[in-house]
């Protein structure tokens, strides 16, 4: 290969023949900003992010498609090129969803928001769970964009979050084609490319179909490749950017794949592929249910012994001894111990030799998963045990099956799930699993890979090798007291013992999502990794059928229908109940408590309007979790199985002078009953109604029709004045308008702006308090919050309290938590998209 | 043809457009058969496809996709790109209104209301028992006969709402 001479930046830089400007200048350290160009793809030329001058050529190429020639001169940091660098970033910004980056507030609220909202849609960064990865965000920042001469533009894409495993919000999407290519490299065929054409061009499969009918195989490489928010994995996307990185092997099947783990505070977040090559690709369970696993609500994390009749949780130590007590008493031939493949060769020789030599027993069996069902071999095992001579067995996973249980004396079971067979066993370990396990696996092509401990195991769990290696140290066995894993990785290679290899699965998982594996220590991993069972076959023919459990009212009788429902604007909705008598009581201020269905959230939401005569009560409702999620996900005529109210305290209506009312968010709905009845009482009323971009306001008609004065003012300056609603306020003090009382509902962060500028101007200001709630009542006492010296119930002494004595830090810290729960507590199943509520940006009322 | 006040009624299912699915897949078949199977030759299939059924449909994408193994996204994004193929199946007739400047000024909004309100569809739609297809056209270079709507392949000039209902009335 020849080498060439250029210049780039006035350095002297050498290349190889062949090499583009762009690799030529990232080999001599001269960064180029790039967004569609990615090392495990060809060049594209697609964002035009890493245009160059070079002398000699018309025009500005882009470097990652211009090959290099001797004595080309490039400057890749001229003023222009800068500038132009700049205009096309603010064209990808200007349909991206991204008004924050034209907030002057952005920085507290960053501070404040340290990380983001997990709402259904990204409306803006702040609501997008890849803020904090996001390559467009960086760059945004690394040219300082701080404001926009382009529109603001919400493309109004339906959200695809109707497949397992990812969600896919397209109005992120800047076009760079690397999920694509990356698909297409990876698989040959790709699932996605572009569709359509012009401002409708945007990434998407063959008649818009879901991606379990198309080729796609759910190996996550376009979530992995993805420079923005666009896909995501919907089981890690709010937990926030990984602090490390490190990688491992997937012992879900005999294949052994090598895995890149995404890690934060000793958690896994993700798998993913180690490199974009056909080669390296993974299958669904290596990329997405390994973390599903392991996280799952289901796992056992605690230690249990027998007493009497009962399992009780007890201490690690306290199990070993009574493990060791039972087995004893078991020794030879009466004993039997099934352990199952997907474990370490060190774990599997370990329990082997604990049967051997301390249990002195031949009986040792290995549970393979085949297909799907499970076989255990030797079957003279199960033979023994179905006779009688098997007393005692130790397990490491659901087996053997009940019917063998029942003539067993003793069952001393490790696994990290409940099972049906722990009703028989006098001790249940909870075991540290895959990538918490350090050791080595034997995959079907006869190599031997290792795995590290990358991942901390629950607190005083650990894996099975630890458990034997601990009984059999209680009952005397000197030989099972290993100082570290590679030692008994010693012992294996100096016993010299016949390992057999693993036979690979036919057909391979990778290529195949029919062919996945279906089973975990015996449990069924479509029973605790939910998305799954879409791909068993059962579950084939009522495809397309996935109503999400929630959904389904348990409730016979059938009060409190939904008579309106619509998504107003993105990620906000307007729902509407039937509730006669609610609606005959409340007063403006009030709240109501609302359960979707029997196993819901008490979720308290305001009351933004209110019809004695129809008997209905609207919410406006922002999705940013789990039960506002189901709210989200009501369909008209459904019913909700609980709806309480009227709750709290109703705003004192009488005669101030000049009355303020500030929305932002769920909270342009709320003020409207209280503007109403402040003109009503004879206020002259000043509505303030903020939001982060034109696309987000709503409601705007109704304000006006119920208020003397409508400011509207927007974080990005696309509607009305360009700033917060605290900068509203700051501008009628500068009208000098006497403000003689106020009301601000809207985030906790909203509102503490506004006390802040009211407390300046010394105007009486209430706000909406919105800690966690959960009786609504005053009994619990977790809506606590702090009003000066005073603790008060936001339910009962609330939801409106002097906004200028609240300990809004105190407030933010008590909302924040239970974050992770909140995040690990979102649903995990597809949602079907609704066709009759396809949200429309026209239905401003 | 039958009409029942201002709304169109279905005058029984339409036996010529019903293919059975075999039938489907052999025609298909027989134009893939005429091409190489190279990547150049996409976009003729596509043109064949669309001639032969009036319409690329979802099996047809998938028969393609097999035949050149190139996967059926990447085909239905060439497709989209080019405006003259269609993703519906199109009904036996095509009424089309020119919404031209000069039709515009000769009242051919009313038109278009006309024939919305007839077949209960809009643009780009076709009606339930495949019977028609209405498209919203640009101009078709007949302006001196404003308003023009063209139903098949016959130009019918200076229309009036009352005229295209009877022009429609009439088609069998």
């Amino acid at each position: 290969m020849s080498e060439i001479k250029l210049t780039i930046d006035g350095q002297e830089v050498t290349a190889n023949n062949g090499d583009t400007v762009l690799e030529a200048a990232q080999n001599s350290g001269i960064r180029i900003p790039t967004i569609c160009a990615h090392p495990a793809l060809e060049p594209y030329g697609a964002c035009r992010l890493c245009v160059v001058q070079i002398e000699g050529i018309r025009g500005n190429p882009t470097s990652c498609t211009t090959p290099v020639q001797n004595g080309m001169i490039v400057d890749t940091k001229s003023e222009d090129i800068v500038e132009l660098r700049r205009e096309i970033l603010k064209l990808m910004l200007s349909g991206h969803t991204s008004p924050c980056f034209a907030c002057s507030d952005r920085t507290l609220c960053e501070k404040y928001r340290p990380s983001p909202t997990k709402s259904g849609k990204a409306s803006r960064c702040t609501f997008c769970s890849f803020r904090d990865s996001c390559e467009l965000r960086k760059l945004a920042d690394e040219f300082e964009i701080n404001e926009f001469d382009l529109p603001v533009i919400y493309q109004n894409i339906e959200i695809e979050h109707n497949d397992p495993f990812m969600d896919r919000d397209y109005n992120l999407c800047i076009l760079c084609g690397r999920c694509s290519r990356i698909c297409k490299k990876i698989h040959g065929r790709g699932a996605i490319d572009f569709i359509n054409r012009g401002k409708n061009a945007r990434i998407g499969t063959s008649f818009h179909k879901k991606h379990t009918e198309t080729d796609c195989n759910f190996c996550g490489a376009c979530i992995d490749i993805c420079p923005t928010g666009s896909l995501s994995d919907r089981f890690a996307k709010w937990q926030g950017a990984p602090d490390k990185y490190d990688k491992s092997i997937c012992i879900l099947c005999s294949l052994g794949c090598s895995i890149d783990l995404k890690i934060k505070n000793g958690k896994m977040i993700e798998s993913g592929v180690v490199d974009f090559t056909p080669e390296n690709r993974i299958c669904a369970v290596g990329r997405f249910a390994i973390q599903q696993l392991l996280y799952n609500p289901l796992r056992l994390d605690f230690h249990q012994v027998r007493v009497e009749d009962g399992l009780i949780k007890d201490s690690y130590e306290n199990a070993i001894d009574k493990a060791a007590e039972e087995l004893i008493k078991y020794q030879g031939d009466q004993f039997a111990l099934i352990a199952h493949t997907a474990a370490t060769r060190e774990e599997i020789y370990l329990l082997g030799k604990f049967a051997k030599t301390v249990m002195k027993s031949d009986n040792f069996a290995i549970a393979k998963p085949d297909k799907d069902k499970i076989i255990i071999e030797p079957s003279s095992v199960l033979e023994k045990i179905k006779n009688g001579t098997v007393k005692a067995v130790f397990t490491t996973g659901n087996y053997p099956d009940s019917t063998l249980i029942e003539k067993l004396e003793t069952l001393i079971i490790a696994d990290m799930f409940p099972s049906e067979n722990e009703k028989s066993a006098k001790v249940v370990f909870a075991s540290a699993v895959l990538v918490e396990v350090e050791g080595t696996f034997l995959n079907a092509k006869g190599e031997i890979e290792s795995l590290s401990a990358a991942v901390t195991p629950p607190k005083n769990v650990y894996p099975d090798w630890k458990i034997v290696c601990d009984i059999a140290g209680k009952m005397g066995a000197s030989e099972f007291a290993y100082s570290s894993i590679v030692d008994i990785g010693k012992e294996i290679n100096q016993e010299g013992i016949q390992e057999e290899i693993p036979t690979a699965p036919v057909p391979s998982p990778i290529n195949d999502v029919n062919a996945l594996p279906k089973y975990y220590r015996g449990h069924k991993l479509a029973g605790v990794v939910s998305a799954l069972s879409i791909f068993s076959p059962e579950a084939q023919a009522v495809k397309a059928d996935i109503i999400p459990e929630e959904l389904k009212s348990t409730v016979e009788e059938k009060p409190f229908e939904i008579v309106e429902k619509k998504e107003i604007v993105p990620n906000t909705y307007m729902v509407s109940v039937y509730a006669p008598t609610i609606a005959e009581k409340c007063q403006p201020g009030q709240f109501v408590i609302a359960m979707v269905n029997e196993k819901s959230e008490r979720i308290p939401y305001t009351i933004s309007d209110f019809d004695r005569e129809k008997g209905t009560i609207t919410m406006i409702i922002l999705e940013v979790g789990r039960s506002s999620r189901e709210m989200a996900n009501t369909r008209i005529g459904q019913h909700l199985a609980h709806f309480v109210g009227p709750l709290g305290k109703p705003v004192e209506i009488k005669k101030y002078g000049t009355v303020l009312c500030a929305g932002g968010c769920y909270g342009v709905g709320a003020i409207l009953p209280i503007a109403r009845a402040m003109k009503e009482a004879g206020n002259k009323v000043i509505c303030i109604e903020e939001a982060s971009s034109h696309y987000l306001l709503h409601w705007e008609k109704r304000l006006a029709d119920n208020c003397d004065e409508l400011v509207i003012i927007t974080k990005d300056g696309s509607a009305g004045l360009k700033g917060g609603a605290q900068d509203a306020i700051t501008m009628l003090a500068k009208k000098e308008e006497k403000i003689d009382q106020a009301y601000i509902i809207g985030c906790t962060f909203m509102m503490m702006l506004c006390c802040e500028v009211t407390k300046k101007l010394e105007i009486p200001t209430q706000t909406a308090m919105n800690p966690i709630m959960l009786d609504g009542t005053g009994m619990c006492g977790a809506c606590r919050v702090s009003e000066g010296e005073k603790t008060k119930f936001a339910c009962v002494d609330g939801p409106f309290l002097d906004g200028l004595q609240i300990d809004w830090i105190e407030l933010m810290q008590r909302q924040a938590a239970f974050k992770i729960e909140e995040i690990e507590g979102l649903p995990q199943v597809p949602i079907e998209k609704s066709p009759e509520e396809h949200f429309c940006a026209c239905s401003h009322t | 043809m039958v009409f029942k006040g201002n709304s169109y009624h279905f005058k029984g299912a339409n036996t010529k457009m019903q293919r059975t699915e075999k039938k489907i897949a052999y025609e298909l078949q027989e134009i893939l058969n005429n091409y190489e199977i190279e990547r150049d030759n996409l976009i003729p299939v596509l043109h064949g496809v669309q001639e032969k059924f009036g319409y690329i449909s979802e099996e047809s994408v998938a028969g393609i996709s097999r035949h050149f193994n190139i996967s059926e996204s990447e085909i239905y994004g060439v497709a989209t790109f080019y405006t003259q193929f269609r993703f519906t199946r199109p009904g036996d007739h095509t009424i089309r209104v020119c919404r031209g400047t000069a039709c515009h000024v000769r009242g051919s909004q009313r038109i278009m209301n006309e024939v919305c309100k007839l077949t209960g569809i809009k643009p780009g739609e076709t009606t339930s028992d495949y019977r028609f297809s209405l498209e919203q056209v640009a101009c078709f270079g007949s302006c001196a006969l404003a308003p023009i709507a063209v139903v098949n392949e016959a130009v019918y000039g200076r229309m009036t709402p009352p005229k295209i209902k009877q022009l429609l009335e009439e088609i069998e």
